[in-house]
């Protein structure tokens, strides 16, 4: 069962207490926008999707269950409410024709700028986006990664991977991959 | 290499720190009420407020214009609810009657448009699960096949059952004949299906966009083709389709990394599971009209559908064009002129007319084309959609369904 202090918290949020909701939600904001960011790289795009997650949120505190974490159950909503986003063709299509024309990485080049890696993120699908945001960037261990995306851990591993192989170009010079 | 791309990851993400403030916004702008609400099943729009504003503003004003008698030659019905009208036209099937399905993505709709040319709504716009079809809640449906003994199948991106905790994949509907909706395949690894296709035996193939193809038999029963990634690499699938002889075609719509490859191709696998690239080079453009289909650049293919002389025919969404690739392998521009817009909605030459990134294709036995075209609506949602038809003996477009009129429920 939840905790009796965090029972409590819940009740009093789903009741509207807005303190309470931010006892609960309200540490895991950071995380949720540099996710959404990470995953949308659109800061206003990211902040909108933190905010519709944190409502969703609110309206399924009741599903809240025995042995549910707060950390990757919102996570989960954040990344849903933002594949949801990424994968409006609507929203895509918008990004993609906003997007500067990307040239292939120089050879000579040593280390890519973040500029470099910011593109070859948002041309990761959004599940290897996401799932490499969640990893590498906020530093989450593979199994609530898996928990988040909602997909088994083998799956997290592979899309890892993929997704690392699709950014390698963009992270080491050529020598250094061979 | 761990470190080196955390390292990587902050140094490119760390340029946008979190706003000051977010918290305490985002807090106080969460719409609570005074009562806790129960955990009911009932689903909850996955749509962003704007574009839920966009859909109200949509319905209010085609309800004025409506109940004022402005739209009497083209409207004979009475006004529906919400969602009652195209908006974002995606996937296109045709049944075995000649009917034309088409689905509305952001509306969450399907609709029908029968041999007499006369436009219903087919599924969707309700809140249901399993029951009659168009009191059912659908949630971003994407691809659609129909089987010879006009069963409707409906890919449904993120399947929006909110109360089954965080784990929102997609799933696959059924509508049989008598208009009952229900869940044809869900789990098994099935995330986000999009393109729907069936095989000459009865198998419905499906597209998943995380990366993979695979089937599904007449009972459900799932299974995925060649592990968890094609070769040649099809990161992510779009819409399918079958030619006559059995070969599966792919939509490879948006590559990982440019220049990688993969992406911006058209993919063929044969029955004995043979890959080859029949359009696209890999690199997203626009080239090569009147030329080798595999030197010509494309940009984001979508539907797929070949005419009775095995003319394989594609929407270049981000062309804005629909091009045929012909039987030796030439590519041309049968619709668009690469601009987008919707000059064209009464009768003319489809070379000369707009299209605004068009998704879904199909063609009917007599030889019309059916288009799902955005007409520039993913740039403002509230700018609806058409559903164009292409006489293809002519080259005479016109439109077929047009988004923002309300149809009848089926």
């Amino acid at each position: 069962m939840l905790s009796a202090a965090r029972a409590e918290l819940v009740t009093r949020a789903g009741s509207g207490d807005r303190r309470a909701f931010d006892e609960l939600v309200g540490p895991l904001i950071d995380q949720a926008f540099r996710l959404a960011y990470g995953m949308l790289h659109d800061r206003s795009a990211a902040e909108d999707a933190v905010q519709e997650a944190a409502t969703r949120a609110w309206r399924k505190l009741g599903h809240l269950r025995e042995g549910t974490e707060m950390r990757p159950w919102f996570l989960a909503i954040v990344a849903n409410q933002c594949r949801n986003i990424a994968r409006g063709k609507w929203w895509s299509v918008l990004r993609m024709d906003a997007m500067p024309t990307a040239t292939a990485p120089d050879i000579g080049e040593q280390v890519a700028t973040g500029a470099d890696l910011r593109r070859a993120l948002r041309h990761l699908s959004p599940e290897h986006r996401e799932v490499l945001v969640l990893h590498y960037y906020l530093d989450l261990p593979l199994d609530e990664v898996a928990r988040i995306a909602a997909v088994p851990l083998g799956t997290v591993k592979s899309r890892i991977n993929r997704g690392v192989a699709a950014l390698r170009s963009f992270l080491l010079p050529v020598e250094a991959m061979v | 290499m761990d470190e080196l791309i955390r390292d990587a990851m902050h140094h490119a993400l760390d340029s946008e720190p979190t706003p000051a403030g977010l918290r305490w916004r985002v807090i106080d702008a969460v719409p609570m009420r005074s009562e806790r609400r129960s955990p009911v099943t009932r689903r909850s729009f996955q749509w962003t407020s704007g574009l839920v504003a966009a859909l109200l503003a949509l319905a209010i004003v085609v309800g004025l214009i409506y109940s004022r008698g402005l739209l009497t030659s083209q409207v004979h019905h009475r006004p529906l609810p919400i969602g009652g009208s195209l908006l974002s036209p995606e996937g296109v099937a045709i049944g075995p009657d000649g009917s034309v399905y088409v689905s509305d993505y952001i509306a969450g709709l399907v609709f029908r448009i029968d041999p007499q040319g006369r436009a219903f709504r087919f599924a969707g716009g309700g809140n249901g699960t399993d029951g009659p079809a168009t009191e059912a809640h659908l949630q971003h449906p994407v691809g659609i096949a129909v089987d010879q003994s006009g069963l409707v199948y409906i890919a449904e991106a993120f399947h929006g059952n909110l109360s089954v905790g965080n784990t929102w994949p997609g799933d696959i509907k059924r509508i049989d004949r008598g208009g009952q909706i229900s869940t044809f395949a869900q789990g098994g690894g099935l995330q986000d299906p999009a393109g729907l296709a069936i095989d000459s035996v009865g198998t419905l193939y499906f597209s998943d966009y995380g990366g993979n193809v695979g089937s599904l038999d007449r009972f459900g029963n799932l299974s995925w083709l060649e592990g968890p990634s094609i070769d040649p690499p099809v990161p992510s699938p779009g819409y399918i389709a079958f030619d006559a002889k059995g070969n599966l075609y792919m939509s490879d719509r948006a590559p990982f990394v440019q220049g990688a490859p993969g992406g911006c191709r058209i993919v063929r696998m044969t029955p004995d599971k043979v890959f080859s690239i029949v359009a696209g080079t890999g690199t997203c453009g626009f080239t090569g009209d009147g030329g080798p289909a595999t030197r010509a650049a494309i940009n984001d293919p979508n539907g797929i559908a070949f005419d009775s002389s095995g003319n394989l025919y594609f929407a270049d969404a981000n062309n804005h064009r629909v091009r045929r690739v012909d039987s030796h392998g030439v590519i041309t521009t049968v619709a668009g002129t690469g601009v987008a817009g919707s000059f064209g909605d009464s009768p003319t030459q489809a070379s000369r007319a707009q299209l605004g990134y068009p998704f879904g294709l199909a063609i009917s036995r007599d030889g019309f084309l059916y288009v799902s075209d955005a007409s520039c609506a993913c740039e403002n949602p509230a700018v609806p959609g058409n559903v164009r038809i292409i006489n293809l003996a002519n080259g005479v477009i016109t439109t077929a369904l047009k988004g923002g009129i309300p149809f009848p429920a089926n």
